[in-house]
């Protein structure tokens, strides 16, 4: 009856990822900010779930009668890096049904099913007492425990005017209204700067279109759920034509390095005396607990940055004040070493090599060549390639290289990881 | 307390459901690396699903040792009994 398979495909670029932000209200920095998002599950900024929904939906609309659209189930089960082709593909179709995926590299990232026909009669519950109140302004994005989120309802305002909504998803707007989609875009917001907020990841939304009246705009939620063994949080939302649920992860934050001012007292005060040490990557995790150490026991240290340039100069920052001795200087390992480092110290006497890709990436095959090249690229090649130039300028050089688990245990669908960080 | 053969036909519905596919049958053995996309966070949306269908709740130590549809049989009538 309507076409299936391919249907439409898409790169959200970081102009799409504003424009969302904008319409929505959900700013959080696992969608806009590259260096805080390198420091969560998804590695680099992600596409909004609920945009990528949002905009599958308005591209189902030209071909599906989507005006009957009564229930909405989607997993948003892997993430969308931005910039990364994804590809809109119908699974089944019926008349009653709908089932399309949205695929990255051929994999399912956010499955969608609908049901077409009447809509429900459901009544949306008595509008809340809230004890959270988000008017339509900018506000910041929250932080909750599993503890205060399990305590949490209340109301939500929509960013977006209709007439936005419409002109940015014009089809879909004319299916089922532009109420409900901002209620979806407020979903968005829900989780990610309200609750669970800054550590969340949207994982399901499951709604009814209802067409009951309603004497107030926006989202109400209610927390319903929380299992603190998963970490897991279920809400029931309710407003402008919609009546379901969410369900989201409320992930760990990123460790947190001790602070060098406790470390002081890990070592002692000249261990490192004789140290200059040049640590590559530096800037987080142990490459700055690392340059923290050395530091703490009187070495000299000169961290590099790819793109994390505040995270290097608060850690650079942080030893100096307590008596330290930090430098900081740009380095990406994929381009030219010896250019990049010109002005490293002539009396360098260690190397520390933290530099590191994504790891954890999505792939459709056992075994990706572009991913093993990748990988290699930082792991054997930059790492031959820096420590050749060093040896050149510097003798005698004593370099470390971090080893993995993955090594020994191999995980599955890191083949590619284990493979690159042994050559190296 | 439900059979066998009705625990495995709940649990059928339970992965049909979670994985989007009519053609799932479960059989004893049958383990993640079986099924494709069978990770981590399927395993939690299972044991949660199994739960809720079954009113009952798992320890993190029982969740440990989950390898196949038939471990989880036998936890649920375990903690049904």
């Amino acid at each position: 009856m309507q076409p299936m398979g391919g249907m439409a495909a898409r790169v959200f670029s970081e102009d799409d990822q504003l424009a969302f932000a904008v319409l929505s209200g959900d700013v959080n920095p696992l969608h806009m900010d590259p260096v805080a998002a390198r420091r969560t599950q998804a590695g680099a900024p992600v596409v909004h779930g609920v945009h990528g929904l949002l905009w599958a939906l308005d591209e189902l609309s030209a071909h599906f009668p989507l005006e009957t659209l009564s229930t909405l189930k989607v997993r948003f089960e892997r993430f969308i890096p931005v910039t990364q082709p994804v590809e809109l593909r119908v699974v089944k179709a019926t008349e009653t049904s709908l089932r399309a995926d949205i695929t990255l590299d051929g994999i399912p990232v956010t499955l969608i099913t609908l049901a077409l026909g009447p809509r429900s009669v459901k009544t949306p519950p008595p509008h809340p007492n809230p004890g959270v109140r988000v008017g339509a302004g900018p506000e910041p994005v929250r932080v909750l425990s599993l503890d205060q989120i399990a305590e949490t309802n209340g109301h939500i305002d929509h960013v977006a005017d209709a007439t936005r909504i419409a002109q940015t998803f014009p089809r879909l707007s004319a299916k089922i209204g532009p109420s409900r989609i901002a209620a979806l875009a407020s979903s968005s917001r829900l989780v990610g700067m309200v609750c669970p907020g800054l550590h969340s990841i949207f994982l399901k939304i499951a709604v009814d279109l209802v067409d009951a009246p309603q004497d107030h705009s926006g989202i109400d939620f209610t927390v319903t759920r929380v299992d603190q063994r998963f970490r897991l949080t279920t809400m029931n939302i309710a407003g402008d034509g919609l009546l379901g649920s969410v369900e989201c992860l409320v992930r760990m934050p990123p460790v947190a390095q001790p602070a060098y001012k406790e470390l002081l007292g890990w070592v002692e005060p000249d261990a490192f005396a004789a140290t200059t040490a040049l640590i590559v990557g530096g800037s987080r995790g142990l490459g700055e607990l690392t340059a923290k150490l050395i530091a703490a026991g009187g070495g000299q240290c000169l961290i590099t940055y790819a793109v994390g340039q505040a995270d290097a100069q608060a850690v650079a920052q942080e030893i100096n004040a307590g008596g330290g001795r930090c430098d900081i200087l740009p380095y990406d390992v994929k381009r030219d070493a010896a250019r990049q480092l010109q002005a490293l110290p002539t009396r360098l006497t260690h190397l520390y090599y933290f530099a590191t890709p994504q790891i954890f990436r999505q792939k459709s095959n056992l075994y990706s060549p572009d991913l093993a090249r990748d990988y290699l690229s930082v792991y054997a090649d930059s790492f031959y390639e820096l420590c050749r130039m060093l040896a050149d300028k510097e003798h005698p050089l004593t370099a470390f290289y971090p080893s993995s688990v993955a090594v020994e245990e191999r995980p599955r669908d890191m083949t590619e990881y284990a493979m690159a960080k042994s050559a190296g | 307390m439900a059979t066998e053969p009705e625990l495995y036909a709940a649990l059928t519905e339970i992965f049909q459901d979670i994985f989007l596919r009519d053609d799932l049958v479960l059989t004893p053995d049958l383990s993640a690396k079986d099924v494709e996309g069978w990770d981590s966070f399927k395993q939690i949306e299972i044991i949660l699903a199994s739960e809720e269908r079954f009113v009952v709740k798992f320890a993190t130590k029982d969740l440990d040792a989950l390898r196949s549809v038939g471990d989880l049989v036998r936890l649920i009538q375990a903690k049904s009994a």
